[in-house]
């Protein structure tokens, strides 16, 4: 009996705790290419991230890139990431989309921390459109923050850099390091 | 009847807890897995079977990646121990492979079955339910996990998946081919922080050990000075916290027990579920009657609008580092920390030994000894009323054990009281002190915590708040406004009583904490058993935790 009442205690309380939902999917994967490259067909591939790359990655965000490669997909003249990094303890998953003219569309796909989430919010990603890479690899604007988001700011500002430093290697080469 | 329905009452009662709560009392979290392109240090465990050419062969393996490099470790019989066979190699040179044969022809002959069919490079991506190259053909209905894969003459079907950390990785995965047939049963996985403890953000140079002084320190005293003024801030910079996890990380000598492991008090104090359920509240108030831990919540957790989640990932947190392997318990300190490092401000209001005005910080070390303290006072003083008393000999290993925990947070061991005599003296030292000084913002937080959101939560969190008045120090108690008259003595004598007896009368297998039982299948190489993992699922919203 007292194993009856314990489980029934156990079971009763498990049952009542909710489930813990914060991580937040806004866009999915196919559903930002589709908005990226409508009715393009692009061509996915694989870009290792080795050597002068890797390195020039790591200036840009900080830290080295937890990844050995990146998937991506481009035409001949576009190219779209997706790319996580971590804002607070968790990462965000960003979309990132970069023609000739610069960054094209930049998305938040999926927001994993409790706060901080407003970088999803169009008026603040929209600051991106068009932004380039200056000599130094930093943004060519000044990106305007959000209070009580500045770490998912800072990582988002990462992340676009990162974006354009990788189409900028893939255009280069040409579509060469694709494996 | 009778009979048959008690053989089988775990079975009875959870139809019949489906059938009145609905399904959707059990749903899953909303988990979007991190994509696994991004683990840099991994190593899955677990057990394949190739047959090919007419030869069948089985084993125990472990396959481990850092950066560039991976080794497959081919176990045979036993899925723990020495590995007989290693492959290592690098996953952009496939011509790099070599193999070190340690133990026995047999097992030989099954890496060389192996390698003869499968290149071990590629298990680098496959294992992790991604396509070797971009010429894979890939199939995928479900955002997050990929069905199949064709690539290399094989079709290689993701049957099952485990979330682990932020990873949704393949359990079961089974090749066809022309070969023949290749099936993969995964049992755990870790994904990082297998060769450091800490994040890249920290130089070689910054984590050489700073020369400690030797000078006899008054940790007591420098922590509760005798004048009743705050101690002197000592703030923890990432790498002041990533140099203590160096010094933890190599005192530990198998990171696959973790940091105590079965021999040590702390699994044997903390294993009894009870203690620690019913010391809950006592070691919450106590946190919160500190002034920075209660601004620290009020303006910065989100435990008013989801406290149950909150002390979930507190949990969470605090059952990783106790029963984790070593990278489990270093994932969990670097979360931690990372959570720490935004929680600062001033002190909204004059609180005891704090001005208004005055500036806090989580990452502090008096702050956190504090809240470390009310930890593991709690669990000894609930353990010595429920199951019985400790020795000097058990106290002094316990608090031992206990600044390890401690050095997962950064601070450093001689900034802790020696022992448990002056461990227990710092304690009653703040229970007497002005840093114990509950305002207003405690008092609505204490109201907060015990306030049943649900009908399910009623009666435990009027237990909880029964057996919290009768335990508190009676100062603090009298600060947050708890009564304890006749009625409440009545009440928690009774609640211990029919505790006890329920404790003494339970089988072991259901009164222990069921992330007992998940390191204690970590350590064996097995999976935890289907009811502790649908405990450890419902009640901290985790697949698996620390195996």
């Amino acid at each position: 009996m007292p194993r009856v009442i314990a489980l029934l205690l156990m079971l009763g309380l498990a049952a009542a705790l909710p489930a813990y939902e914060v991580q937040i999917r806004h866009l999915s994967q196919p559903d930002f290419l589709q908005q990226v490259f409508a009715d393009q067909e692009p061509q996915a591939g694989l870009l290792p991230l080795r050597g002068e790359l890797r390195e020039r990655v790591t200036t840009v965000l900080g830290h080295p890139y937890r990844g050995l490669r990146l998937h991506y997909w481009h035409t001949d003249t576009a190219s779209a990431w997706i790319i996580d990094e971590k804002s607070k303890d968790m990462p965000m998953t960003v979309g990132v989309a970069v023609g000739p003219g610069g960054i094209v569309d930049l998305e938040i796909l999926v927001y994993r921390e409790p706060r901080g989430g407003e970088v999803h919010q169009a008026f603040f990603r929209r600051q991106y459109r068009g932004m380039t890479l200056n000599d130094d690899d930093t943004l060519s604007g000044p990106v305007d923050g959000i209070t009580g988001a500045t770490l998912s700011v800072d990582a988002t500002s990462r992340v676009a850099a990162m974006a354009l430093v990788l189409h900028q290697a893939v255009m280069e080469n040409n579509g060469n390091v694709l494996n | 009847m009778t009979k048959i329905t008690l053989q089988h009452s775990k079975v009875i009662l959870l139809g019949m807890l489906l059938v009145l709560q609905g399904c959707s009392a059990f749903k899953a979290s909303h988990f979007v897995p991190e994509s696994a392109e991004n683990m840099r240090e991994w190593e899955v465990e677990g057990r394949f079977v190739l047959r090919a050419d007419s030869t069948v062969s089985k084993s125990h393996f472990a396959f481990r990646q850092i950066g560039e490099e991976y080794a497959l470790s081919i176990l045979m019989e036993e899925p723990v121990g020495e590995p007989k066979v290693i492959i290592h190699g690098n996953v952009y040179e496939p011509d790099s492979e070599t193999v070190d044969v340690i133990g026995g022809a047999e097992a030989m002959n099954v890496a060389e079955h192996l390698q003869a069919h499968i290149r071990a490079g590629n298990l680098s991506y496959w294992l992790r339910g991604l396509p070797a190259t971009a010429d894979a053909v890939v199939y995928q209905e479900d955002l997050d996990r990929v069905d199949r894969i064709e690539e290399a003459g094989w079709d290689i079907d993701y049957k099952e998946y485990m979330a682990v950390q932020n990873y949704l990785l393949p359990s079961q995965v089974k090749f066809k081919g022309e070969p023949g047939s290749f099936t993969l049963d995964m049992v755990r996985a870790e994904t990082a922080y297998l060769t450091s403890p800490c994040g890249q953000n920290v130089s070689a140079s910054e984590l050489e050990v700073a020369p400690e002084s030797n000078a006899e320190q008054d940790a007591v005293r420098q922590l509760v000075p005798t004048d009743g003024s705050p101690p002197i801030p000592r703030w923890v910079d990432e790498a002041a916290f990533c140099r203590q996890l160096v010094k933890i990380h190599g005192e530990v000598p198998d990171p696959r027990v973790g940091l105590y492991g079965p021999d040590s008090m702390m699994w044997k104090l903390s294993r009894a579920g009870m203690p620690g359920a019913f010391g809950a509240g006592r070691a919450l108030l106590l946190q919160l009657a500190h002034p920075w831990v209660t601004a620290s919540i009020d303006e910065h957790s989100v435990v008013r609008d989801d406290p149950l989640g909150r002390a979930r990932r507190t949990f969470q947190h605090v059952g990783t580092m106790v029963y984790g392997s070593m990278p489990q318990v270093m994932t969990s300190a670097n979360q931690v920390r990372d959570i720490h490092e935004e929680i600062e401000g001033e002190v909204p209001m004059d609180s005891g030994a704090f001005k208004r005005g005055s500036e806090y910080r989580a990452n502090e070390v008096a702050a956190m000894i504090w809240v470390h303290a009310t930890l593991w006072e709690t669990l000894a003083y609930m353990y010595e009323k429920m199951e019985g008393e400790l020795t000097q000999a058990e106290k002094d290993q316990f608090y031992e054990e206990t600044k390890l925990f401690a050095m997962l947070f950064g601070v450093p061991e001689q900034a802790l009281p020696k022992d448990w005599n002056a461990f227990m003296a710092y304690n009653r030292a703040m229970w007497a002190s002005p840093q114990l000084t509950v305002a207003e913002n405690g008092i609505r937080l204490k109201e907060d915590l015990f306030d049943p959101r649900s009908i399910w939560m009623i009666f435990p969190l009027w237990v909880q708040e029964q057996v919290t008045a009768a335990n508190l120090p009676p100062r603090i108690r009298d600060e947050f406004e708890m009564k304890y008259g006749w009625w409440q003595k009545f009440n928690n004598t009774w609640i211990m009583s029919g505790a006890k007896v329920t404790q003494w009368m339970l089988p072991k297998s259901l009164e222990r904490n069921p992330l007992y039982h998940e390191a204690n299948a970590r350590l064996e190489g097995e999976r935890v058993g289907g009811y502790n993992q649908f405990l450890i699922e419902a009640l901290l919203d985790k697949e698996r935790l620390v195996n």
